[in-house]
């Protein structure tokens, strides 16, 4: 890493885009995502690793980026809700999320399917108590967060090729 | 699940913005970025109660990239108001911008716009303040003390100056009927007093706004707010600038609860900042912030009641004491509205209330789901449950033979809203919902694993409703209640509709759209809601009080029937027969049993469009004349470790009779989202202030739990009953639905676990810890009472 | 959160390299791994961080005779261990409740040794299973006992210029149990209290050896030894725990903070002694 002004030179892909930006050495992966590329699609509900809002995907695993310094994302890869969903159009989770009404207010929507992508990229076949996990991280004050579960056991079955 | 007879209504549809939301594009206020944007920070009282001395900002001008800062002598000299629902004349006005006597920690002492967030918060570092620091009043109790410091010198009702005595902002008195015959007539009278917790709206999506000058000399205003033109109004008011000066954006927003109709001051010191300097002014608040500007009321309510031996109730009197925090923002009204509310949960001639609205030095409280009725509820639901023990009655019984029936009187949002009763599907909830928790074979059976009997399951239930909307039969001068919608009909047979309901994340919109495609005839995704403005959507109240669908959805009704009417008379001239000949299904126009020889909607358009037959576009304006409740009834089963005091919800039943289902989906969504919120508010949410130095204790989601996906029944042990019902006033026969969801089921928790354990706590939250220390003092009785018998059995022996 | 203050960030690949970062920096530097609990809040004394999740601290290694758990290892790591999970499982089942799982994915069990919380859920297992914590400094390497490191409320015994590198957790022989046993207000919260118990049984299936520690009710995790002392000759029988786990109290010394009163945490520890030692022994016997 290079000092450049009290700035730290950072690189890392995001959404299979390489990036290269100069950072404080303070500064978290959550502000360099909204402001610096303005991906304002992860969102900072408490900015303290309470709420899980802003949890993106760095080198496969589900973060809260908003407690990552952005600095520590240096060489890594990284996903966003803005890269989940391809020219095919929806992921299944996304389109489940949608469907199902998984979605209320939105805010915590992001964080919500990042943690549950992160999921079903390691496990296709998830139970019911390893979604609760995966996602025991991210509050939602609006769902009770039954469909969002239903959503997300619904998309692993998409995923599996099962008729629904 | 009613019978459909709809095309639109009653399916389970996408919610118009769905995809932009679980793609991340939707941009929400926070996430609006404008040239030259200036980021606003608040100096915040570190005191509860306090005179600023002096006050140097000289050193924070001098921070690179500062542009402003403001104190209270910068700010307009106007007493101002919070909330957006009530008329100007009933409203309260109480503060400033920015104060000189700062009234609880966290209150605004200055304010500082500057390029970045950083050289704003290194600003606010370099402002020098003296305090004189004064006595403070945490609680209402505290505040009632003859002793205690005097809050608030001078506070306007309307521009009637307030007589303030003591730190009662306001009282109420109000009976109906005659209680003390109604008692003395009591063949069992119950006393009891209830209080409620203080639990943070805890919506995701902090407060936040953009106000952005523009070059005809006014203001655009991005707000996180649940209502554009009350904003509006209240913002000019503050400012002392005429309201046509602003331009207030609707915004989808991040949850709020009811958190946003109110403003938060910063939204009033954003839209300052920026006609001082020119330049768009950005306000976001940090989480801790927000648990120091929003909340439900904690409440004491006293219940008295007096029944017949069998049952009936014969008088009530509920007296209620209410902490609104340091500002007025909905206290009084929450006051007459919990206090209210008591009285429209049954049938019951003989009515009282009573109640003060109390000044504290702790943040200023606002609506949170349900104004004032889970209070109600708590209170009500708890003594029926004690009253049915005592009488020996079938608690659901006890409920039944006192609900309120079709045609009866109802008071809606307090005393002063009173309509009449005209659908309900009470009955159904009791008895669907009965089943469904299994209420007969699980009343008596408590011990579900016989290798751990610490472990004991109860079931219990609590009902109740909340209002859909404020209207009432006679226009009031208290609440405003009057909803407005613009449609248009584009030339490629798209509908527009430009209204100013705001959408809390429940769906409001999409439910407006799928009201406009049943009434027209047209393909749900035929119909564009405009986000728009306060320029463009003609008046509407906020939405509050669960009226987004059930309120503001009766002008798009209208119009859309008028629109309809419009499109039936070009499409009749087209086919050369009567408007009453023809029909519109999924867009397309046709005569009647004729659906092959259609035309499409959009050449209807054009035709009426480009031939000078007029425009296809209504505005229509409505009042709505009642206030039907939305009746629920939620049973749950808890499981009670007796060891720790913990408590698990295992199963549930949330019932709803909210009308004609509008999208099946949302309506489900609003029952489990309500039922986990009311789970909290039973169990764990409550923010604490120390007693002596009004200190916030858990002001994060670390400190203030939200239950999380852990905490919830297994999905499959949730059952949702919706009743099959139709209201008349309602459009398309619907009702509300968001609040009522809420309501009952901290007392249902309650009931439950006091089914479970014989233990009652009357006090929210029923913490892990207040139960363990209850149940304990329960089983010292009983062994005492076992040690008794004993000695007793062992002396008869002797 | 954004660490207003922060002027520099190291991140360097060696633990020498490190070390001498440590040595020669003159301002307030503090070692990361996770950084979850740093950056949970603003820490404006701090100056610069020290981020040693690239010096290869992150195993989970079979030694002669204990396992050696690298201080930069993740909760997600552990529970992804089967040899953890046979033979260590107090800190398996630690490591399953600590916050949630997007935060144990990068949170480390170095971390919350040297954040050094009272209910950091890592912790009372170390004590329990006699794990043994190896400092690094530029000229040795330091073996120190859990009961020496923790000194207080969030202080350890790490100077500057010291680093945590491993945790070192004996093999046991024989038939041996472990638990972990954590109340809190929901499925997130820290916790209100929380236990570790280890027991090893005789051929006549009576506790021959047990290590009791208990977290969040003492400025730092405290043995329960009396305890200890009183189950050893037992068969964990459920009506003798009931009088025996009353020994913890005179140990324990909790507040009463937002999260709890300190009454609560009493009677919370002497049920939670009770389940754990239940468990780890009905895990010893095979049950």
């Amino acid at each position: 890493m290079i000092l450049m002004s009290q700035k730290y030179k950072v690189n890392f892909t995001v959404n299979g885009d390489q990036y290269e930006r100069y950072v404080e050495a303070g500064e978290t992966l959550a502000s360099v995502l909204r402001v610096e590329l303005g991906l304002t699609g992860t969102k900072v509900g408490c900015d303290r690793g309470d709420c899980g809002a802003c949890t993106v995907i760095m080198n496969g695993k589900a973060v809260k980026s908003c407690i990552i310094p952005a600095l520590k994302a240096d060489g890594a890869e990284i996903q966003t809700i803005e890269g989940v969903a391809d020219e095919n159009g929806l992921h299944p989770i996304q389109q489940e999320f949608v469907e199902l009404a998984a979605v209320q207010c939105g805010y915590c929507t992001p964080g919500l399917i990042m943690a549950s992508k992160a999921l079903l990229d390691e496990n296709k076949n998830p139970t019911e108590e390893e979604v609760r996990e995966a996602i025991g991280g991210n509050i939602c004050r609006c769902t009770g967060y039954e469909k969002p579960v239903q959503a997300i056991l619904k998309a692993a079955k998409k995923l599996n090729g099962e008729c629904l | 699940m009613p019978v459909n007879k709809y095309d639109v209504l009653g399916k389970r549809l996408d919610k118009i913005e769905a995809r932009q939301k679980a793609t991340g594009k939707l941009k929400f206020t926070g996430d609006l970025k404008f040239p030259g944007m200036l980021h606003c920070k608040i100096l915040r009282s570190p005191h509860a109660h306090a005179i600023v001395k002096s006050i140097d900002t000289s050193e924070a001008f001098k921070v690179d990239g500062v542009v402003d800062v403001i104190t209270y002598e910068d700010v307009p000299k106007i007493l101002s108001m919070h909330q957006f629902l009530h008329v100007p004349e009933v409203m309260y006005y109480d503060s400033y911008l920015l104060e000189k006597h700062v009234r609880h920690v966290g209150d605004r002492v200055a304010a500082v716009a500057a390029t970045t967030e950083e050289a704003a918060k290194e600003a606010l570092k370099k402002i020098k303040v003296e305090y004189e620091i004064l006595p403070a009043a945490i609680t209402a109790e505290d505040a009632l003390k003859p002793d205690a410091a005097q809050i608030h010198e001078e506070a306007k009702r309307g521009d009637k100056p307030v007589e303030l005595k003591g730190n009662v902002l306001d009282t109420c008195d109000v009976t109906i009927g005659d209680v003390d015959k109604g008692f003395a007539d009591a063949d069992y009278v119950i006393e009891r007093t209830y209080r409620t917790s203080k639990p943070n709206n805890g919506q995701l999506e902090r407060t936040a706004v953009v106000c952005v000058p523009r070059d005809d000399g006014r203001l655009d205003v991005y707000a996180t707010s649940q209502g554009i033109h009350a904003m509006r109004m209240n913002i000019s008011h503050s400012l002392g600038i005429p309201a046509s000066k602003l331009n207030c954006h609707r915004m989808y927003l991040g949850g709020t609860f009811g958190a946003h109709i109110h403003t938060g001051f910063i939204e009033n010191i954003c839209a300052f900042l920026a006609l001082r300097t020119g330049r768009p002014v950005r306000g976001e608040k940090t989480r801790e912030e927000m648990f120091l500007s929003c909340g439900r009321h904690p409440m004491i309510v006293k219940v008295k009641a007096g029944f017949t031996k069998d049952g009936k109730l014969l008088a009530l009197h509920s007296d209620v004491t209410d902490d609104t925090g340091s500002y007025a923002f909905s206290g009084s009204s929450k006051m007459a509205l919990t206090a209210g509310f008591t009285l429209s949960m049954y049938k019951c001639p003989n009515l009282r209330i009573t109640g003060r609205s109390v000044y504290t030095n702790t943040p200023p409280l606002t609506a949170m789901r349900g104004a004032g009725n889970p209070q109600a509820h708590w209170a009500v639901e708890n003594m029926m449950e004690e009253a049915a023990e005592d009488l020996g009655i079938d608690p659901i019984e006890l409920r039944r033979m006192n609900l309120l029936q079709v045609g009866d009187r109802f008071f809606g949002q307090g005393p002063q809203v009173i309509s009449t009763i005209r659908s309900s599907g009470n009955d159904q909830l009791l008895e669907k919902g009965k089943k469904l928790i299994g209420w007969d074979e699980k009343r008596n059976n408590h011990i579900p694993y016989p290798d751990k009997p610490w472990i004991r399951r109860g079931v219990g239930m609590a009902r109740g409703f909340h209002t859909s909307g404020c209207g009432s039969e006679k226009p009031n001068a208290f609440i405003i209640d009057h909803s407005c919608a613009t449609l248009k009909m584009n030339e490629d047979g798209t509908a527009q509709l430009m209204n100013a309901a705001a959408d809390l994340g429940a769906g409001t919109l999409s439910a407006h759209a799928s009201l406009v495609a049943e009434v027209i005839g047209l393909k749900y995704e035929d119909v564009i809601v405009n986000l728009g403005d306060s320029d463009s959507a003609p008046f509407d109240g906020p939405t509050h009080a669960s009226r987004g669908l059930y309120g503001a959805g009766q002008p798009v009704v209208k119009a859309a029937e008028e629109v309809k009417q419009i499109l039936l008379e070009w499409a009749a001239r087209m086919f050369q027969c009567g408007p009453e000949d023809v029909e519109i299904k999924e867009s397309k126009v046709f005569k009647h049993n004729e659906p092959e020889n259609y035309i499409p909607v959009a050449d209807v358009v054009r035709k009426g469009h480009f031939s000078g037959w007029g425009a296809a576009a209504s505005t229509a304006s409505v009042r709505p004349k009642a206030c039907p409740p939305h009746f629920i009834a939620i049973f749950v089963e808890v499981e009670v470790n007796t060891l720790t005091g913990q408590v698990k919800v295992v199963n549930a039943v949330s019932g709803v009779d909210t009308g004609t289902v509008v999208n099946l989906n949302n309506v489900e969504g609003q029952m489990v989202g309500g039922l986990h919120m009311g789970m909290g508010y039973a169990l764990i949410e409550d923010t604490i202030f120390d007693r002596k130095t009004g200190e916030p204790k858990n002001a994060s989601f670390a400190g203030f739990h939200i239950l999380t996906v852990k905490d919830m029944p297994d999905p499959d042990n949730i059952d949702l009953v919706i009743a099959d019902t139709f209201e008349p006033t309602g459009p398309l026969g619907a009702k509300g639905i968001g609040e009522g969801v809420t309501n009952p089921v901290a007392p249902a928790v309650a009931n439950a676990i006091y089914n479970a354990v014989g233990v009652r706590i009357n006090d929210l939250p029923m913490t892990q810890e207040k139960l363990l220390a209850k149940i304990k003092e329960v089983e010292a009785k009983m062994d005492d009472l076992a040690m008794t018998q004993k000695n007793v059995k062992e002396t008869v022996r002797e | 959160m954004k660490q207003s203050n922060l002027r520099e960030y190291f991140r360097p690949k060696t633990l020498d390299e490190a070390l001498s970062i440590l040595n020669s920096y003159e301002g307030e530097i503090k070692i990361i791994a996770g950084g979850t609990d740093m950056l949970a809040d603003d820490h404006k004394e701090i100056e610069a961080l020290l981020d040693i999740d690239q010096l290869g601290l992150n195993y989970i290694e079979k030694a002669d005779g204990y396992i050696r758990i690298g201080s930069a290892t993740t909760y997600t790591e552990i529970l992804n261990s089967d040899e953890i999970y046979e033979n260590f499982r107090a800190i398996w089942d630690s490591a399953s409740v600590v916050a949630d799982k997007s935060i144990r994915n990068i949170a480390t069990i170095g971390g919350n040794l040297g954040s050094a919380v009272p209910s950091g859920d890592a912790i009372p297992p170390l004590y329990a299973l006699d794990a043994t914590l190896v400092i690094k400094t530029t000229t040795e390497e330091k073996k120190v006992k859990p009961e020496d490191f923790f000194t207080g409320p969030r202080k350890n015994i790490l100077k500057k210029g010291e680093i945590l590198k491993e945790i070192q957790i004996p093999y046991s022989d024989g038939a041996f149990g472990s638990d972990f046993e954590k109340i809190a207000r929901n499925s997130v919260d820290l916790a209100t209290a929380n236990i570790a118990v280890f027991v090893k049984i005789d051929e006549d299936k009576k506790i021959s050896d047990a290590r009791i520690a208990l977290g969040a009710v003492a400025p730092t995790v405290v043995r329960a030894d009396k305890l200890e002392k009183a189950v050893i000759g037992t068969k964990a029988e459920e009506e003798k725990l009931e009088e025996i786990v009353k020994a913890v109290e005179d140990v324990i010394s909790p507040i009463s903070d937002v999260r709890s009163s300190a009454d609560y945490r009493y009677k919370v520890s002497r049920v939670i002694a009770k389940r754990a030692i239940m468990k780890a022994y009905d895990r010893a016997i095979g049950k």
